[in-house]
């Protein structure tokens, strides 16, 4: 398969080489990148450079750094999970309480309430 | 082994003290690459704006992920991987656009001497028309599929070898001197009317 000679298409397209601006070019290209740098630094928003940080980091090509994030974030919700304030349960409350005050109030209606003043009609 | 292979790498003291902070490291190395990534992606793109925008894209994110480059290939082999993945990742943007055209194809070189005196000698048949071969092989490039494209771009162009071509694409050397031979393949029917007789594949 490689046996052709591919030696006159090689040399025609090595006049490519030559296709290169000028010295000034590569030196002003530099003074530009500190320039975009700069802009970039200033318009990009946080989130945006979260964003590609994130992705920078995933790139990377490791799978160990997968394994990590992945368990990191396993995790943070199981923490997350456990942990979060369990404040408004008030169905639970309703029904222990129910009961006890059943039974107060029975002893109530047997007994005379000795805290609260006779309520007198006026005549 | 990692330590090996940066102790190999001519960039790896440049590379160490960019990574500590030192922007003028950085500098250096923008400056001791920027021709090199230009005609790679100057040849894959054949457009000037398109090359100058995407190389500054590409060294402000070789810029970004920096901190992040263990040495475990040498720095030239790394931000060449970070170019071509970036130019063909453009390039296939740049084909849904529509109504793109290679409007500004090159057509400075043709009075550059370098170029004219090896164009005599690469083809002595067509001494008068050099912004003639200039264009054909422009076009003839833009017809090569991408991955074609950058083979024949870092061997044919740029003169890297074939092991080092492998590492910056990821595939191997056989894949790279398949795509090679396909390529020129391709090219050789393009450019056939440039190509002197006494070496044409006919004979």
């Amino acid at each position: 398969m490689h046996d052709e000679n591919f030696q006159d298409v090689q040399n025609l397209i090595a006049l490519k080489r030559h296709e290169q601006p000028d010295d000034a070019y590569f030196e002003e290209f530099l003074d530009e990148f500190h320039r975009r740098q700069r802009q970039e630094l200033l318009q990009r928003s946080s989130r945006s450079l979260f964003f590609e940080r994130v992705s920078t980091w995933f790139s990377g090509g490791s799978k160990m750094r997968v394994v990590y994030t992945g368990g990191a974030a396993y995790a943070a919700v199981m923490l997350g999970f456990f942990f979060w304030p369990k404040g408004d349960t008030p169905v639970q409350v309703e029904m222990n309480t129910t009961p006890i005050e059943h039974v107060k109030e029975q002893k109530d209606m047997l007994t005379p309430d000795k805290d609260k003043e006779p309520v007198h009609e006026a005549y | 082994m990692a330590k090996q292979r940066k102790s190999v790498d001519p960039d790896a003291d440049l590379v160490q003290r960019a990574q500590d902070g030192d922007t003028r490291a950085f500098d250096e190395l923008v400056m001791k690459y920027n021709r090199k990534l230009y005609g790679l992606v100057y040849h894959m793109t054949s457009n000037k704006e398109d090359t100058h925008d995407l190389l500054q894209d590409i060294f402000a994110k070789a810029y970004r992920s920096l901190r992040r480059f263990r040495g475990n290939s040498t720095f030239y082999t790394w931000i060449y991987s970070i170019s071509v993945n970036m130019t063909l990742n453009f390039l296939k943007k740049r084909k849904r656009r529509a109504g793109y055209s290679f409007d500004d194809i090159d057509s400075g070189i043709q009075n550059d001497p370098a170029f004219i005196d090896q164009a005599h000698h690469a083809n002595p048949r067509r001494q008068s028309n050099i912004h003639e071969l200039q264009k054909k092989l422009n076009e003839a490039l833009q017809e090569l599929s991408e991955d074609h494209r950058s083979v024949v771009t870092m061997f044919d162009i740029q003169g890297m070898p074939h092991a080092e071509i492998s590492r910056i694409l990821g595939v191997s050397e056989g894949t790279v001197r398949s795509r090679l031979y396909y390529a020129h393949k391709q090219l050789q029917g393009y450019l056939e009317e440039f190509i002197s007789p006494t070496h044409s594949p006919e004979e």
